[in-house]
């Protein structure tokens, strides 16, 4: 009997009696094994844990660009303007407690945001 | 278990656990596919890992054409090929030459590599010892339980070559297997 029919049969589960057919018969039983090798079973924590760190260091990349850009247009407003004063922004001056409050509002959002929003969209 | 769409779904809007589980489900194939293609233990875990993270990457990109299950395993597949090629491993050198058949099922290399081996490791051991395509083709057919189709778009080889390898690789296989139980009834 040819191979190609020998393992058809084999495939289709009739037995076959020959050293061929029985060869075969091995060949199919064992090629169904799965292989040695497997991840460990920390593997899918690992790869949420450099995804993780890559998103950080990606929001970091698109603040420093932020920071840069801001820096950039301070630098082209006051050269085109050639008004090397601060002024605008002097009316601050009066309100320092409420320019504290700002900030200190906006970083305890973004804290929240990142340790108590996103954590929760996550787990 | 939840289908495709939902879960692709969830890890598109940033769940995190909805990619575990993702991970969880593939993990298997993702192994099994990079354990029968890369020789080098040290490789494989690292592979499997970079397969996850490129489906992680792409899945924006999935558009359910196929089962994500056949996606994957394309990324693995062609993750392991890349990596074979940079190495400059060949990854169908089985060409239709007498000599190289003979070559592979040759009676001394046989005796040497199965001396201490117990019978139902033989076959394993000579799966290792065929080329990447060859290997990987039949994983998909025989341990994943895939369909031509399936196998024909993980691998981009013509159906005919699919078929091709599988009868040749269990064809070799049968003639080694035959010589090592016609040493064994001598």
């Amino acid at each position: 009997m040819k191979d190609e029919e020998l393992q058809k049969q084999i495939e289709a589960g009739i037995p076959v009696q020959s050293n061929d057919g029985k060869a075969y018969q091995l060949v199919f039983n064992k090629v169904k094994q799965e292989p040695a090798f497997h991840v460990p079973i920390s593997f899918a924590d690992r790869i949420l844990a450099i995804i993780e760190k890559r998103e950080e260091q990606r929001d970091f990349r698109w603040l420093a660009f932020g920071i840069f850009l801001s820096v950039i247009a301070l630098v082209v407003v006051l050269t085109i303007t050639k008004a090397w004063t601060m002024g605008v922004f002097s009316f601050i001056s009066g309100y320092p407690g409420l320019i504290a409050f700002g900030v200190a509002f906006i970083l305890l959002l973004q804290w929240v945001d990142r340790k108590v929003v996103r954590k929760d969209a996550t787990h | 278990m939840i289908d495709d769409k939902a879960l692709v779904g969830q890890v598109l809007r940033g769940d995190q656990q909805a990619f575990r589980m993702l991970i969880k489900q593939h993990e298997r194939l993702v192994s099994h596919m990079i354990g029968r293609l890369i020789d080098k233990p040290e490789d494989r875990e690292e592979l499997c890992q970079d397969v996850f993270l490129k489906v992680y990457e792409k899945l924006k990109e999935f558009t359910f054409q196929s089962k994500l299950s056949t996606w994957i395993a394309t990324i693995a597949y062609r993750h392991g090929i890349n990596h074979l090629r940079k190495r400059k491993i060949k990854i169908s050198d089985l060409p239709d030459d007498e000599t190289h058949i003979e070559r592979f099922i040759a009676v001394d290399d046989a005796s040497e590599t199965l001396a201490d081996a117990q019978l139902d490791q033989i076959v394993l051991t000579l799966v290792e010892k065929l080329p990447p395509q060859y290997k990987a083709i039949l994983t998909l057919y025989h341990v994943q339980e895939m369909s031509y189709p399936e196998i024909v778009e993980i691998t981009g080889l013509p159906e005919g070559t699919v078929k091709n390898y599988l009868f040749r690789a269990r064809q070799l296989l049968k003639e080694k297997v035959k010589q090592y139980l016609g040493k064994e009834a001598v």
